[in-house]
């Protein structure tokens, strides 16, 4: 095997194997040349950087050894019916569903979309000269990311969304559900790439969920890119299972005057680690960036965000939010970088904290890198348990401390969830939450 | 309807209330002043049942039962309620949630059904007319970013919305404007009735020119020092407290 030579670092044997094995499959040889040499650059990428190490800076807190050490197979796609999935996801008009990272179309459900907007798996929509192939891999530019190296090689499916008309103002709700399953340790590689042509909306939602029992590994890419005076409200679900392992690196791309709002909830996933890449590089780029993580039991979540201010006139809004409960662990590093041209950059940056156990634990680190002069940055980031003064509050109008937890806890998680601006989206994020609450009480 | 038998309160190991005996019945309202750091807002608190404030000794007798160790919930279920001098903002929990899941735990003790939330509606809008607040107030969050006067008219809604039997209004009437005050004070007047009681907790006097007390106690140094009728607080308009304290010093020294 050829591929093995290249081997350097210590635990990407099995991913080796992986590679090789997708090397030889049919589908492989009949992708376009620069897609297959995105996949051998990114392999030559991993086979260099190896997993990350704990001395690594970004990797202090969060470790994916367990998955450098397990043994991960590709292909146990279950058995799902059309009946399981309709029950997952928000009422979208588009759901397109991947099953362990390979697109299902019999699971699917396209309905009739406007012609202003196109989904479909991204893999065959990569041929040379189209929009997909022009627009790949240009915003996920971390190439010292291995698991953006691992994710450039080993990838299987997505979903590549497109807006293409500036006349289309009406919201076309899109769903990309992630379906997890099996107990055999799988392995998930999934790409999508949302592109917003000039003056286009897109509405989308991608969530990753697993099956009961489910145990695997994801390492997912998703790349987002907002030409002038687009619209993109992307929010994202997290929530696998108790022994999945989720990485994710988000990449955003923003031209003139688009605008971006996207949404990140997390929660019932054993170890999640979510890199948020936000390049601003027109004037008038303007994002809101909104994010939930919830840990219970001895879940591990790490939220890593870089704020990049390209271009002056750029605004930011960040807002991270976590609730810790059990023996959960959170982690946020939350990065704005105003760059040397970027004057009149207008930038938030916070991230709230409500611990609920002794036993949780969060860590968190907002930081500005400012290299212009005039500019406008805040941030700040707080690390809290209930507090007493309103439990008792509670309590003196006659509501349990029980209820009163509930509401207060709702009420630190609404306070972020309540951004998303499509009403579908919301309440199905809403839902989410009040589930992940109430199990959370019953444990 | 309440009866205060010797109370010694401390909180975090210091005593701040050292012995107060007082009796409230029904359709009466006392009013308590005091300086600063008198004791006066614990005396509030201990009777809602903070747990910050241990009694060490003493009892508190509500409706012909010892409530010392009654938690804070029921004692507002069996209609003691507290008005408090700094109300609590509550980021994310709007206004009529805390109010109907009051209103509703207290129906519930009473053995009454729960209120939906269109017939909360009804009742909450009815009330909150009473007290000059726009019915906007009721999506937002409990007293976050509320002016000061709206947050004391906030918490007369809520008394307005549980209709407790007991009603301790501690320094109800710090920091508001007149036109405030009086909206606060007609609130209160249009609620008194043979069934119910008011324990008034003020430090200036100018809040019983608008609601008439049937008594007035002086508390000084965790002690209830002076009591007397309404025109005790023509005295401490004119005088200030200190002239109560020569007087405990006076016969502090002829003992």
């Amino acid at each position: 095997m050829s591929t093995t030579a290249t081997i350097t670092k210590t635990g990407i044997e099995q991913f080796a194997t992986h590679w090789a094995a997708l090397q030889a499959e049919e589908w492989y040889g009949a992708q376009p040349t620069a897609l297959r040499k995105v996949r051998s650059a990114g392999w030559d990428r991993f086979a260099r950087l190896g997993f990350p190490q704990k001395g690594q800076e970004a990797w202090r807190q969060t470790t994916f050894a367990a998955i450098s050490e397990g043994s991960f197979t590709r292909d146990d796609v279950g058995q799902l019916s059309g009946s399981d999935v309709a029950v997952c996801g928000p009422p979208a008009v588009a759901t397109l569903v991947l099953v362990n990272g390979v697109y299902h179309r019999s699971l699917s459900q396209i309905d009739e979309l406007p012609e202003s907007v196109s989904v479909n798996p991204l893999l065959d929509q990569l041929n040379d000269g189209t929009v997909a192939h022009d627009y790949f891999a240009t915003a996920a530019i971390d190439k010292e990311h291995p698991f953006l190296a691992m994710n450039d090689a080993l990838w299987t499916g997505g979903v590549f969304v497109h807006g293409s008309d500036a006349d289309g103002d009406e919201t076309v709700p899109l769903h990309i559900l992630h379906i997890g399953t099996g107990e055999d340790h799988v392995m998930n590689q999934t790409r999508s790439l949302v592109v917003a042509e000039a003056g286009s909306k897109l509405a989308v939602t991608e969530s990753f969920l697993g099956t009961p029992n489910y145990v695997g590994f994801t390492n997912a890419v998703t790349e987002l890119i907002a030409l002038d005076n687009a619209r993109i409200a992307y929010n994202r679900l997290v929530a696998e299972g108790r022994k999945a392992s989720h990485m994710a690196n988000i990449f955003v791309s923003q031209r003139r005057n688009s605008k971006v709002d996207l949404f990140s909830l997390s929660h019932t996933t054993g170890l999640v680690r979510q890199e948020f890449n936000v390049d601003l590089m027109d004037e008038g780029a303007e994002i809101t960036l909104g994010g939930l993580y919830l840990v219970n039991g001895h879940e591990h979540s790490d939220n890593r965000t870089r704020m990049a201010h390209i271009a002056p006139h750029a605004r930011s809004r960040e807002n991270f939010r976590g609730i810790l409960d059990g023996h959960g662990e959170g982690v946020f590093n939350g990065l704005i970088v105003v760059h040397p041209d970027a004057q009149q950059t207008d930038a938030d940056l916070s991230n709230h904290n409500l611990v609920l156990s002794d036993h949780a634990r969060v860590h968190t680190n907002p930081q500005l890198e400012i290299y212009a002069d005039d500019v406008r940055c805040t941030h700040g980031s707080t690390v809290g348990q209930l507090d007493d003064d309103a439990m008792f509050y509670f309590q003196s109008r006659g509501i349990d401390p029980a209820q009163a937890r509930q509401m207060m806890v709702n009420g630190f998680a609404y306070a972020v969830v309540d951004q998303i601006g499509v009403p579908a989206f919301k309440e199905y994020f809403e839902n989410q939450v009040t589930n992940w609450m109430t199990a959370a009480d019953g444990a | 309807m309440l009866s205060i038998k010797n109370l010694h309160v401390e909180i975090e190991g210091q005593e701040i209330l050292k012995g107060i005996s007082l009796e409230v019945k029904a359709g009466e309202l006392h009013a308590i002043m005091g300086p600063n750091g008198a004791g006066k807002s614990t005396l509030a608190q201990v009777l809602a049942g903070r747990d910050a404030c241990k009694v060490t000794s003493g009892e508190i007798i509500y409706r012909g039962e010892t409530i010392n160790d009654v938690v804070p919930e029921e004692r507002a279920r069996a209609g003691l309620f507290m008005s408090f001098q700094y109300p609590v903002s509550i980021p994310g929990v709007n206004n009529i949630y805390l109010l109907q899941a009051g209103v509703n735990a207290r129906r519930k003790h009473q053995d009454l059904e729960e209120l939906d939330a269109v017939d909360f509606l009804d009742l909450v809008k009815t009330k909150i007319a009473q007290v000059d607040l726009d019915e906007s107030f009721l999506y937002r969050a409990v007293n976050d970013g509320f002016s000061g006067g709206e947050k004391k008219r906030n918490e007369i809604l809520q008394m307005l919305a549980l209709e407790p039997e007991l009603s301790i209004l501690d320094e109800t009437d710090s920091g508001l404007d007149i036109d405030a005050m009086k909206i606060v004070a007609e609130g209160v007047n249009g609620f008194r009735s043979p069934e119910r009681a008011f324990v008034v907790i003020t430090h200036y006097q100018r809040l019983l020119n608008y609601i008439e007390p049937d008594f007035i106690h002086v508390l000084m140094d965790g002690r209830l020092v002076k009591s007397g009728g309404p025109e005790l607080a023509g005295d401490l308009e004119k005088r200030g407290y200190a002239w109560i304290q020569a007087e405990l010093n006076e016969a502090a020294l002829s003992d």
